[in-house]
């Protein structure tokens, strides 16, 4: 045990590159994409004569990106370890449908909870999603792909059958009045994704458990020789993706106000697209928190862009897919990486 | 002893879980058994479906419901086909519902001026899609998950381009592609076994087939035995274009109509369907005959419950206790088995 901590904490505690994996030499991809970020606001400041560096624009971009930026931090955590979570996407959606019905002062199919309460049971319920998650991933060899999509398909299922695909409307007010609510300029939504984005980032970097995952991830064999208590911490990886997706569900109810059953069925693809737009490799073991945020911005304020430019909703995907081609593309260019 | 070694050396020691099912354990009776049938997870599953559908309702043998079983299984069929190529070459394909969509836009919009050449344009613009992703992967470097991403992106961007909304196919000529039927035997149903065989002896029988397992099972050893790595990858995600181009324009001639917003969801489940199958997500491993049943089974879960009329809320949830059984349990039983030392 004291072991695999020497390993591990000098290797992810330290602001260089965090190398969990196999090569120490090896550049880690994060810098090519700030490139990337810096060109893309030059581009857009140019390309929407100046509208996009108003501050009002400037919220909206994170306003609209707070959701995604949360779930694409749930989906870091997985892919580091060398997972993926399909799951989230579902996970924050029921989430969110349980906080506004419990909350709501006329709950259609859960009872009436004040409103921390019904928070908490939001949060609790993408807690036990993740611990099943973490649970089977940690016992069988069972991929976690494979495990997220099951429990991806049930969450979907219990989601209907709770609401009988009926949207739940009327929510406390006071999480209205949160969304809405600013500090200075800023949303409280884009403040609560800040809070998290330091809490995510210091539970990765500071914590025995954030060292134990970059170690699982890059070689879970060596991990679990050198006393990483394996099924543990898959438990705990995926149980904080879980609670963070839950934590996105909070932040989307609070901004639009109300959720139906169907919403957010782009969450779980966006999460992944964000997580290696930043540069976080699939092949796990390696990637930082400051690379999520990278990777959602740079696809929010292409999306805010394509809005401002007025092209055609139909044709943005077009060219979403074609700069995730292109960023990822010349991230592991630059990044000299050998392929995947 | 050696009768069990046997099992090993034939074309089904590539399948899914193999290292317990053709491995001697020890002589203990039980464990032996159970080893057996893990290789069977699929057909098991198989049959086990067929006779709960045979028992929950008088309507499943019915040839109504078997040949929309087999139309249905068709389309999700061929898109598996390619997925199944790609991830035994180590790879994924995320694009092929995007990809079947834009085919059935474009077999829906030439139609009237180019008759049934139309079809062939539809299955080509998939080959090209398919490339495209091919190249990403290759000379971009681009893992395949993201690679495919990007390209499902520009697919339904295409689609959605050609028209936002669904094109109605009026020729009488390419919807007997849906009607025509032997027994009920669909002529879909056809098409898919034909392109099932095709590939199959292609994979099995030839070199370059061969390649595609060397190159999924280790890219950096298949390259140093000589193996031309980023072309096998590329072909593998240029066939998958291919046959989700041929799929979209079956979907087409059985909506009668292109949709732009066709195949959300199909990735997943080709993927889904084709490990029920027992071909390995890690790549270079597993069968095509079985994946393909993997298909079948994981459509009549569906049918079934249907059937059943069990809630479809309710069905969701069924479904995906039973993909995660199907995998899971195999994967019990091989961790159980784990003195033979070979892990996933």
């Amino acid at each position: 045990m004291t072991v695999s901590q020497s390993e591990t904490k000098p290797a992810t505690g330290s602001t260089a590159q965090p190398a969990g994996g196999k090569d120490n030499r090896r550049r880690i991809p994060g810098g090519a994409m700030v490139w990337v970020l810096v060109l893309l606001i030059i581009a857009a400041i140019v390309l929407s004569k100046g509208v996009f560096i108003r501050p009002s624009n400037l919220t909206t971009v994170l306003y609209q990106t707070a959701v995604v930026g949360v779930l694409a931090m749930a989906q870091a955590y997985a892919v580091i370890s060398k997972g993926l979570d399909l799951s989230i996407g579902a996970t924050a959606i029921l989430a969110a449908l349980v906080i506004g019905d419990a909350s709501s002062a006329d709950p259609q199919f859960l009872p009436h909870l004040p409103l921390p309460l019904a928070i908490l049971a939001g949060l609790l319920v993408g807690l036990l999603v993740g611990v099943v998650n973490g649970f089977i991933a940690g016992r069988t060899t069972v991929p976690p792909f494979i495990i997220t999509l099951s429990t991806y398909l049930v969450i979907v299922g219990i989601t209907f059958m709770l609401t009988q695909g009926a949207p739940v409307t009327q929510p406390d007010q006071l999480l209205k009045d949160l969304g809405d609510a600013r500090v200075w300029i800023l949303p409280v939504p884009v403040l609560l994704w800040f809070v998290l984005i330091v809490i995510g980032h210091l539970v990765l970097s500071r914590t025995k458990q954030g060292a134990m995952l970059y170690s699982v991830g890059g070689n879970e064999t060596a991990a679990r020789l050198s006393g990483v208590p394996v099924p543990r911490i898959k438990v705990f990886i995926y149980a904080a993706a879980g609670v963070f997706a839950a934590a996105a569900g909070l932040l989307f109810l609070t901004r639009t106000g109300s959720v139906s059953p169907s919403a957010g069925s782009e969450f779980m693809l966006m999460s992944v697209a964000a997580v290696v737009v930043g540069g976080i490799p699939l092949s796990g073991g390696q990637g930082k928190i400051r690379d999520v945020v990278l990777g959602v911005l740079i696809l929010g304020i292409a999306g805010n862009l394509m809005n401002l430019m007025l092209i055609s909703p139909y044709l943005q995907m077009a060219v979403q897919g074609a700069i995730i081609l292109v960023a990822v593309g010349a991230n592991q260019r630059l990044a000299q990486g050998r392929g995947d | 002893m050696t009768n069990k070694m046997v099992a090993a050396v034939g074309p089904d020691a590539a399948v899914g879980m193999p290292a317990t099912s053709t491995r001697p354990l020890a002589g203990h009776g039980p464990s032996r058994w159970l080893s057996a049938l893990s290789g069977r997870a699929v057909e098991i599953l198989f049959l086990g479906m067929v006779l709960t559908g045979f028992i929950a309702s008088p309507n499943f043998l019915t040839s109504f419901n078997l040949e929309g079983l087999l139309s249905q299984a068709a389309v999700l069929g061929i898109l598996a086909i390619g997925q199944y190529i790609v991830i035994v070459a180590g790879g994924f394909d995320l694009s092929v519902g995007a990809v079947a969509a834009a085919s059935s836009m474009v077999v829906a919009s030439t139609l009237d001026g180019m008759g049934l050449l139309g079809i062939l344009v539809a299955v080509a613009a998939g080959g090209v899609l398919g490339l495209l992703s091919g190249f990403a992967v290759t000379v971009g470097r681009i893992p395949p998950i993201v690679a495919t991403l990007g390209v499902m992106g520009i697919a339904q961007g295409v689609a959605f381009t050609i028209s936002n909304r669904g094109i109605v196919i009026t020729d009488s000529t390419f919807m007997a592609i849906n009607s025509t039927s032997f027994g009920f035997v669909p002529l879909l149903f056809v098409i898919w076994a034909v392109l099932v065989a095709l590939v199959f002896a292609f994979l099995r029988l030839t070199r370059t087939g061969l390649y595609f397992f060397a190159v999924g099972g280790n890219a950096d050893s298949a390259r140093l035995a000589g193996v031309p790595v980023a072309r096998v990858q590329i072909t593998a995600f240029a066939l998958s274009g291919l046959l989700a181009g041929a799929a979209g324009v079956l979907f087409a001639a059985r909506a009668s109509s292109g949709l732009p917003g066709l195949g959300v969801g199909w990735e997943l489940d080709t993927i889904a369907a084709v490990v029920i199958g027992g071909v390995s997500l890690y790549g270079g491993s597993g069968n095509l005959v079985k994946a393909m049943i993997g298909v079948l089974t994981y459509l009549m879960i569906t049918n079934v419950m249907n059937l059943a009329d069990v809630d479809s809320y309710l069905q969701n949830v069924l479904k995906g206790l039973l993909i995660l059984a199907a995998v899971a349990v195999p994967a019990v039983l091989l961790r159980r088995n784990h003195l033979l030392g070979r892990t996933s």
